[in-house]
Order: structure tokens, then sequence, then C-alpha cells
């Protein structure tokens, strides 16, 4: 684009934020019933499923090569248990309970505590709380989440302003446009009384020995390190029944799972994805409804990475991963990355 | 053409771009600088500030000399006068040197079967399949643990099979 | 520890690293940080009395800047202090392991100890210490926009002294 487009495009953009921000004054002053604490209104939500009853449809919404698509499913929470899907498509959760419906019928899918808690939301983020809009007829507060170094908001969290349930969460790109959305269309039930949790057949059927089991150390032939960049904190270490190892980290508000094999990618059997780059191996990545997707192998081991994180950044943090073995190196770029990056430099 | 500055007017103070990244603004003060944000020029400069604050915050802690807080104990007790015998360091003994040739040979002979084993029995790399949708719902289980249950679980719902 | 007030020795133990931390980033040498945490736990061992549970970690901050404050000022009182009677001491000791670190943590530390001390204490305790701008202000004896004016143009200096080095 020549410089005066730019000037021109910049302008309007600008023109049209000043004036939608103009427009929406009244957001900018909280109102008497609106929360004012976002890690407060970030802990409620994480935690009002197991409080509140409630009936709906939630639409998961994803943005593949600049195209939406969405479904959609019933999701319930009844005594504390929290049901989704229909038919062979079934997730169930209570506790730390997980159990999943598939064509095999339930299957029990976890059954162990996060054993250690993750940053807190605001140690990598910049948290904003200001009255939202109407979600399925109900009054929201939403917490906004910005890149410090860049003051882009990246992640909105709609909460219902009266019992804190979680009605939608909207992950924005870098250049703050949305990629992906979970969130409710219609809900039913909300802050009313309380009722029995139900017995379902998920309990009875669980096969408990195939569920991934937490683990304090890892083979050595797959890596776990302790951080990666300066972001993502190890949470958790499981293996899985297969012998997959599955690491969990977070920076607070994203979750990323990262599985490993020893082997070599049988690449062959991948669906056809998008390329991308991590550190040299020719990595394959994938938006699908349930979160970004990149896999590559190195050194003998495949590597399988997931979260709802935007490509852009799984793609930073897959290659952060590899990266790490090179402690200072690593270090040194991540951090002349970040002072030179904004400017274009790198 | 000459850009929108929505500053422009009202003469922006820069010190709140530090205050904003430190959680120090007033909410007043805090939509002003979101809504200055939209100027490049501005942008650039939090991104400036913001850089250095991350240097400093992500550089690795310092570590004193060995046999430093030693010192410090016996220095700041020695400053209020207080002696405590007990606290004095036991001699180090040096453990004697044990050699046990037989152990070593037999450990040595041990090993070198080993490598003969390894090379004659391990088999190659295994070929990894990773099967990505059990792997997307993995995820989606372990991220309910510490998320809200509904939205995490709800796309294990949805994603009917793997569709990239 | 007694009614939530720990020892010495326990602050010593559990926020040593913190103290010494502090102490470096603020005087930029090894030999001075000790000397900065050595005089900070002496003085951690009167006050404890006097300690009300609440922040340790900014009360422990407060004190290290104090400390370091103090020194400053005696320095300029009695420049001749600075000078040291064992002429060796004149030139900087050789890094012992302990004190090498990797590439832009130095240069980090480099540039700190560039800044004018009235920019560089509150990064310090803003960055390192992890201090709000009013127990900055507090500790400092100047109102919080001070704090945060300082603050500003210290990490100004800062990211152009990083970024000509990383250039």
């Amino acid at each position: 684009m020549s410089t005066p487009a730019r000037f021109a495009r910049a302008a309007v953009v600008t023109v049209v934020a000043a004036g939608a921000l103009v427009g929406s004054a009244a957001w900018l002053v909280p109102d008497a019933g609106a929360a004012t604490d976002p890690v407060t209104v970030l802990e409620r939500a994480r935690t009002a499923t197991v409080r509140e009853d409630f009936s709906g449809t939630v639409e998961v919404s994803w943005k593949v090569d600049g195209r939406w698509h969405a479904e959609r499913t019933p999701v319930s929470a009844t005594g504390g248990t929290v049901q989704v899907g229909a038919g062979t498509r079934q997730a169930e959760g209570r506790g730390h309970d997980r159990w999943v419906a598939g064509v095999s019928g339930w299957r029990a899918g976890w059954d162990e505590a996060a054993d250690a808690p993750a940053p807190a939301p605001d140690r990598h983020w910049k948290l904003s709380v200001r009255p939202g809009p109407q979600i399925a007829g109900r009054a929201t507060d939403v917490v906004t989440a910005r890149d410090r170094a860049t003051g882009k908001p990246r992640l909105k969290e709609f909460t219902d302003r009266t019992t804190g349930v979680l009605m939608r969460r909207t992950v924005l790109g870098p250049d703050g446009r949305p990629v992906r959305r979970v969130g409710f269309v219609e809900v039913s039930k909300l802050g009313g009384s309380r009722s029995t949790p139900p017995t379902t057949p998920a309990r009875r059927a669980a096969d408990a020995a195939r569920t991934p089991a937490a683990v304090r150390s890892v083979p050595d032939s797959v890596d776990a390190p302790g951080a990666v960049g300066d972001r993502y904190r190890l949470v958790s270490r499981y293996r899985r029944a297969d012998g997959t190892v599955q690491l969990y980290y977070s920076d607070g508000l994203f979750g990323v799972s990262v599985f490993e094999r020893e082997g070599t990618l049988d690449r062959a059997s991948l669906t056809r994805g998008d390329p991308v780059d991590v550190s040299g191996a020719d990595a394959v990545g994938y938006e699908t409804a349930g979160g970004t997707v990149v896999v590559w192998d190195h050194d003998g081991v495949v590597r399988t990475v997931v979260s709802d994180l935007p490509a852009a950044d799984l793609a930073d943090f897959a290659r952060g991963f590899d990266d790490r073995h090179d402690a200072a190196g690593g270090w040194l770029r991540a951090v002349g990355d970040y002072l030179l990056g904004p400017f274009g430099w790198r | 053409m000459t850009a929108f500055d929505p500053t422009a007017g009202a003469p922006f103070d820069d010190s709140l771009l530090s205050a904003w990244l430190d959680d120090e603004c007033t909410p007043a003060e805090a939509a002003a600088v979101e809504a200055a944000l939209a100027s490049p020029d501005v942008a650039a400069r939090l991104a400036e500030v913001a850089s250095a604050r991350t240097a400093v915050r992500s550089a690795p802690w310092p570590e004193p000399p060995a046999g430093f807080w030693d010192r410090v104990h016996a220095a700041v007790d020695a400053a209020d006068g207080v002696t405590d015998s007990v606290a004095a360091p036991a001699p180090v003994v040096a453990l004697p040197v044990r050699r046990r040739p037989t152990r070593w040979v037999a450990a040595l002979g041990a090993a070198a079967a080993a490598v003969v084993a390894a090379v004659v029995l391990v088999p190659g790399p295994a070929t990894v399949r990773p099967a990505v949708g059990t792997l997307v719902d993995a995820h989606a289980l372990r991220s309910s643990i510490q998320g809200d249950a509904a939205s995490t679980l709800a796309p294990i719902a949805v994603s009917a099979g793997f569709r990239p | 520890m007694t009614d939530g007030v720990p020892t010495w020795e326990e602050i010593a133990r559990d926020h040593g690293r913190f103290l010494y931390a502090v102490a470096y980033r603020l005087s930029g040498n090894d030999d001075e940080a000790q000397d900065l945490v050595q005089e900070s736990l002496i003085r951690v061992r009167r006050g404890l009395e006097r300690y009300e549970p609440g922040s340790l970690e900014g009360w422990l901050a407060r004190i290290v800047t104090n400390v370091f404050l103090d020194e400053m000022r005696r320095r300029k009182r009695r420049p001749t202090d600075a000078l040291p009677d064992d002429p060796e001491r004149v030139l900087p000791a050789a890094p012992a392991a302990d004190e090498v670190y990797v590439g832009l943590s130095d240069d980090i530390q480099a540039a700190l100890s560039a800044l004018p001390e009235e920019f560089r204490v509150p990064v310090v305790m803003c960055d390192v210490a992890d201090q709000s701008y009013e127990q900055i202000a507090e500790a400092l004896g100047v109102p919080v926009g001070t704090v945060r004016s300082r603050l500003h143009r210290g990490r100004k200096l800062l990211r152009e002294m990083l970024s000509e080095h990383a250039a």
C-alpha cells in the first residue's frame, strides 16, 4: 500500500474509532452495578458453573482464512455438574472429573486436580473491566486483556453481571480483530434455584485406567521446560495411556497443551494444513473448533501443541519451546525481538 | 492529509503510559490512554517504555557469591553483639577415596554389554501419527479443569471428527 | 515466627535473594550489593519489633533503598569516603563466576547503572521490587506524580540505551 493511502486508511480508522468511542462514552464511566476489579470478575467466572444452574445454547465460532465457521451445542449446569453436547458428542464435568461420550460409549477423560496454579491473569496482561453489551438477554461486564507492549486488545471475557457466569470469550488476533468466540446465544434458568446434580451414565461406565495420570517427571527423551519464553509457565505434566506426555502451560489467560511422543512424524497421515516454520522444522498448522494446532517433529520427538491462542501466537510458542535449548540465545533473542519488533527492525 | 490525532488540542501526558502499564491509572486516565493508543505515535511510544519495563522485569535475578549468607549471618550477629557457638560450621572432613577395581571392571563390562544389546535390540524410531482430534479434545478437558468448564468443554461437543 | 512476625533469619532465608537482587540493581556491583544487604539485615533485625505484618517485601524494599540512599548521601557529603584505603580496590575486581550473567542481563545492569540515581531508584523499586507508586512515593518522600514521571523518564532513557546496544 502506498504511503498516502496508508495515511488515509489510518485516518479513517482513527476517526471511526474515535467516533465509536465518543458514541459509547457511557461505557467509559463504570455504572453503579458494574464490577471494578477484573481479576475478581475473571475468578468469579471461572468458578460460576459450580455455583449456578443454567441451561442454554453455546455457539463456537472460529475463523479460517478470513472466513467464520460456527457450530452450536446445548450446554447446562445442574447442581455443579456441567453437561455439553448431545448424542455421541457429549462431555460432562463435575469437580475435577471429566467424561466424554463417543461412538463406543462414555469414557473417563480426566480425574486429576490441577497440581499447580496458573500465573495470575494480570501477570502478563493489562486488564480492565467495563459494562458490556447484552448477551443472550443478560447484562454483562466485559474484561478486556490488552497486550502491554502494543496496547491492542487480545481477549475479551463477557460475564453475566448478576451471577458471574462467562457468557462469551472472544480471542483477538495480533491486529486486535476477533479470531475465535465461544459464547451463549440463548440461556435460561440463570440465577434461579439450585437443583440436585444428575446421576448420569458417565460415572458408572467410566474407564479410569485410561485417564491421563499426573506425573512428577517425564522420560529423558522428551522435554518439559519449566517455562517457555518469559510468558508461559509449566503448570502440570501428564502421561496418557498411550505413552504420550501432555504438558500444560499457562500465561494466566491462555492455556497451551504440548503433546510429545517419541518417534518421527508420519506426515502422510496428516490432513493437509497450513505450513508453519518452527525453528527450521516444517510444521503443519490447523484451525479447529477446539483450538489452533501445530504439529512438527524435532530430534526424534513428535510434538503437537494446542491452544485457543491465535495462529501467530501459537507458532511463536512452538518456536519458543524449541528455542529454549539455547537458553541464553533464546532469551537474548526474545528481548531483542521485544525491543525491535514493534519497529519492524526484525 | 494528516492523520487524526485524538490527543491534539489537549497535550497528552506521556507518563500516563507507564502508569497504564503498571495499573496505576485512575479509570478516567486509563480510558484516556486507551483512546490515545489509536494514534500510531502514542502506540509506538507505549511500545518503547513497555520494552524497557519488560527487559528489566525479565532479567534474571543476580545471585550472591557462595558463602555470602554465612558471612552475613555472622556479621549481623556480631553487629548486635550476639555470638552463637552452636552455629559455627562443622569442619569438613574429606571422605577416603575408595578403590574397588573389581566393581569398576564389572561395571565397564556391563556397560559394554548394554551398548551391544542396544545396537542389536533397540528398534529404530517409531513412526507417530498424532490423533489430532483426540489431542484437541484432551486439551479442552485439561483447560476445563483450570478455566470455565462450560466454554472450554463446548468445543468437544461440536468438533465431531477432526476438521481443519 | 511469632504472631505472624518472621525472625530475621527467616527473612534472610526466604527473602535474601530478593534483597540481594534489589541491592545489586540499585548499586550495580556485587561488593556494594553485599554491603547493602548486610546493613539492611542489621536494620531488619533492629526494626522487627516495630514491624507490623503486611507487605514484607515492601518493607524490605524500603529498607534496602533507604540504606542505598543513605550511602549515596554520605558519599556526597564526604566525597573522600568513596576513596578506599586499599589502592587495589580502586579498580573493579574481576567478576567471580557467580557474578557473570549472560548477554543482555549485563546490558540491562549497565544501562541501569548509567541512569541518574533519581530515575534508577524508582525503576528498580517498581520493576525489580514490584512496589506500587504509593509505596515508592512513601519510601522516597516525594509525591506519587513525581514517582510516575521519574519512572517514565527512567524507562525512556533505558530504552534508548538498550536499543543503541541492540542496534
